[in-house]
């Protein structure tokens, strides 16, 4: 009886959680083929007219075509510098002993502290003095360099719970510094390294800040830019909005599902040993 | 992992030769970026030689006047071939303000701007930011003399001599009205005093009737109707004397026109729960003929005219914001919607030319005569022939009723040269809606003013 009771319980509060996260995807999914009179009228009621061609204007007016690309090419560079900048600090911090180490480590710690918007007018003075406006790789770098301090934590700590046996056993057997971090850490670190890389990569996906302040040519600029071309001065067209948000949650959406597994594992490990 | 870390390094090998490519291709800085112009036009080969016109506005979204404007955009770079134009307009507000903010701090202005307001802009001015048209309306008479007078003058900046933004938008913002839904509820002729007006709300609350549509999560709605209120009960001069010190927010008479609006939430003249509704849903309250009334400006005349969007299309009119019967002499005070296009201080030579041109451009009569008539969007201009079955009857009446303003203002933190009241007005009006008295937002307004 009483456990009756607790499975109740439990998948009531699973129904909810769900209903909770399904709702704002189910809103999303339902306007993207409204017009707004039937989106504010009735919000989760089913359109009178499926509206498909919400979908063609979200194509053409977000220029999803050339901001599919972008968005990826940002997005997939992001984690890839941050692969391996984050990696080879962590493996250096985790396994050596020296005078600063617990400083470097602090000096990355503090990096997370400090908040985007409180150095957007140095990054952009800079971004202007250097003449990189309209430059991805400038881009790029920003996010890996407020990406690092994460990554550099998570990864450090993930990698000081490797079992230093088999590192043992690889110089035993010959193996130098660099093969050591090739062959042993970096395969070991696979769960922590999906981890860095699914929220590395939906935060660069997502970030619209950056894009919008130093991105203003058509060819160059990501899908999340591409998404404020619906917002008007006095009113926005949401179905095509929401057409749109569709589109672009696809890519993340797959992304996410193919790495989930690693993703958890890589946040537990990291919890524990931490 | 290695064939992990091997196919991560191929697919950045291929976009950089993909998508890299774009920059390479066509130059690395900021000016000769090869930008495909954000009006669509085709992309530049020989940017070296061209001028960049930077454009940061308001001006973005999917509306037929955003299209008209890009229009222009493009008629301009037809013209002018040694000129690339960078559209960065920013719908949303806090995107805009955010670019606005940083391009400002970084020195990097762009040509065309906008910044709400009219008191704030003395450290503008003073740091040589933005240029005086005085000069430019000077020289080109046959634009100017066709800019509406008082517009214009709205951009005269307390304190410098000069004109420190063209207008490029106008007209009144008062009451729009669902003449049905007020027949309906046993309401003959819309309210013209405020004392009809609390009796009509009455009236409609008995008939389960929204009385007015407002949206008090859009902070700007509750705004706007305190503008309304307070227009008509001190007039415009008030508000200008708010700005210059010489009366305060906790001052009787004012904390009267907050008293006004915490009276109306009171009656319950306001949607249920209006402290969460925002802009949108309010407006299709209206159109949906479950609201009566609603303070809105001729931005959405495009809406209430439309069959698609609303079965009331024929019903809806406009009219003023009901006057206080003990104060006649402000019935004619209205609130008007007035923007403008400002230009960077920093121009010179060929670009200061081609800049102050493109503007003339954009608020030129043939551009008014094309937003008024393809998009119902008014620019303050007295020169546009407007054919008469182009316009509709609601057009013509926001555009009447505007011409009979004795007194202009846009909105009373305009005049405040403290450039956060915008938002502590408006939150501290919004206030009231969540049980703050009127005293309490009078002083949280002013002690915004004290602590500066």
């Amino acid at each position: 009886m009483k456990k009756n009771i607790n499975k109740i319980i439990t998948f009531l509060f699973l129904i909810v959680m769900a209903a909770a996260f399904i709702g704002p995807m189910l809103f999303t999914a339902l306007s993207s083929f409204k017009n707004n009179v039937e989106i504010f009228d009735s919000p989760f009621g089913l359109p009178a007219k499926f509206l498909y061609e919400n979908y063609k204007v979200a194509w053409v007016e977000a220029n999803m075509g050339t901001y599919f690309i972008n968005s990826i090419f940002i997005s997939v560079m992001t984690i890839v510098l941050l692969i391996v900048t984050a990696s080879m600090v962590a493996y250096v911090l985790s396994r050596f002993t020296f005078k600063f180490n617990r400083a470097i480590s602090l000096f990355f710690l503090l990096g997370m502290m400090i908040p985007m918007h409180s150095v957007l007018v140095p990054v952009a003075y800079i971004i202007g003095m250097f003449n990189l406006k309209n430059n991805l790789m400038a881009l790029i770098l920003i996010y890996v360099a407020f990406s690092l301090p994460f990554s550099i934590m998570v990864l450090t700590t993930f990698m000081r719970g490797i079992d230093a046996s088999l590192e043992e056993a690889a110089i035993i057997d010959g193996a130098g510094y660099f093969q050591i971090y090739w062959r042993i850490m970096l395969p070991m670190s696979v769960p922590a390294i999906s981890t860095i890389s699914i929220f590395n990569f939906l935060g660069a996906w997502n970030n619209v800040l950056f894009p919008l302040l130093f991105i203003n040519d058509n060819k160059l600029k990501p899908i999340s830019l591409g998404l404020l071309n619906f917002n008007g001065e006095r009113g926005s067209e949401y179905g095509p909005l929401m057409a749109a948000i569709i589109i672009t949650v696809c890519i993340p959406l797959i992304i996410y599902l193919l790495f989930q597994e690693k993703v958890e594992g890589g946040l537990a490990a990291g919890a524990v040993k931490g | 992992m290695k064939k992990i870390i091997a196919l991560l390094m191929m697919l950045t090998l291929i976009f950089s030769m993909t998508a890299c490519g774009n920059t390479n291709d066509e130059g690395n800085s900021t000016t000769n970026s090869g930008e495909e112009t954000s009006t669509g036009n085709e992309s530049t080969s020989n940017n070296e030689e061209k001028i960049e016109i930077r454009l940061l506005t308001r001006m973005a979204g999917t509306t037929t006047q955003v299209q008209i404007f890009k229009d222009v955009l493009k008629e301009f770079e037809a013209k002018h071939p040694d000129v690339v134009i960078v559209d960065e307009s920013q719908g949303d507000e806090s995107s805009f303000n955010n670019k606005l903010k940083t391009d400002i701090a970084s020195g990097t202005l762009p040509n065309i701007f906008r910044i709400q307001g009219v008191a704030n802009l003395s450290d503008y001015i003073e740091n040589g930011m933005i240029m005086d048209m005085g000069p430019v309306y000077e020289a080109n008479p046959e634009w100017s003399e066709g800019l509406a007078k008082g517009a214009m003058d709205y951009y005269k900046v307390p304190g410098y001599e000069g004109y420190y933004g063209v207008p490029m938008e106008s007209g009144l913002i008062g009451v729009f009205y669902n003449e049905k839904v007020l027949n309906d509820a046993g309401i003959d002729k819309f309210p013209e005093t405020w004392t009809e007006l609390k009796e009509a709300i009455v009236t409609l609350n008995e008939a389960d009737i929204v009385p007015i549509a407002l949206g008090a999560k859009s902070t700007y709605m509750a705004g706007h109707l305190h503008n309304q209120i307070f227009y008509k009960w001190l007039g415009i001069d008030a508000a200008k004397a708010l700005g210059t010190r010489e009366k305060k927010w906790t001052d009787p008479d004012v904390v009267e026109t907050l008293a006004y609006v915490k009276e109306l939430y009171d009656m319950d003249a306001f949607p249920e729960g209006t402290a969460g509704i925002s802009d949108d849903i309010a407006v299709t309250q209206f159109l949906k003929g479950e609201a009566a009334m609603i303070i809105t400006g001729p931005w959405n005349i495009g809406k209430f005219t439309n069959p698609e969007e609303t079965e009331y299309a024929e019903d809806i009119h406009s009219a003023k914001f009901p006057y206080f019967e003990e104060k006649p002499e402000f019935k004619d005070h209205d609130m008007q919607i007035i923007s403008p296009y400002m230009v960077s201080g920093d121009l010179e030579g060929k670009e200061k030319e081609y800049t102050t041109e493109l503007v003339m451009m954009l608020t030129s009569a043939d551009a008014a005569k094309r937003y008024a008539e393809e998009a119902q969007f008014l620019m303050p201009r007295n020169d546009i022939d407007i054919a008469d079955n182009t316009v509709s009857d609601l057009f013509k009446e926001v555009a009447e009723l505007g011409g009979t303003s004795e007194g202009i203002a846009v909105d009373v933190f305009d005049f405040d040269p403290v450039g956060s009241m915008q938002d502590r007005t408006r939150n501290s009006i919004v206030g009231m809606f969540v049980g703050n008295t009127p005293e309490q937002a009078a002083q949280e307004i002013q002690s915004e003013i004290d602590n500066k």
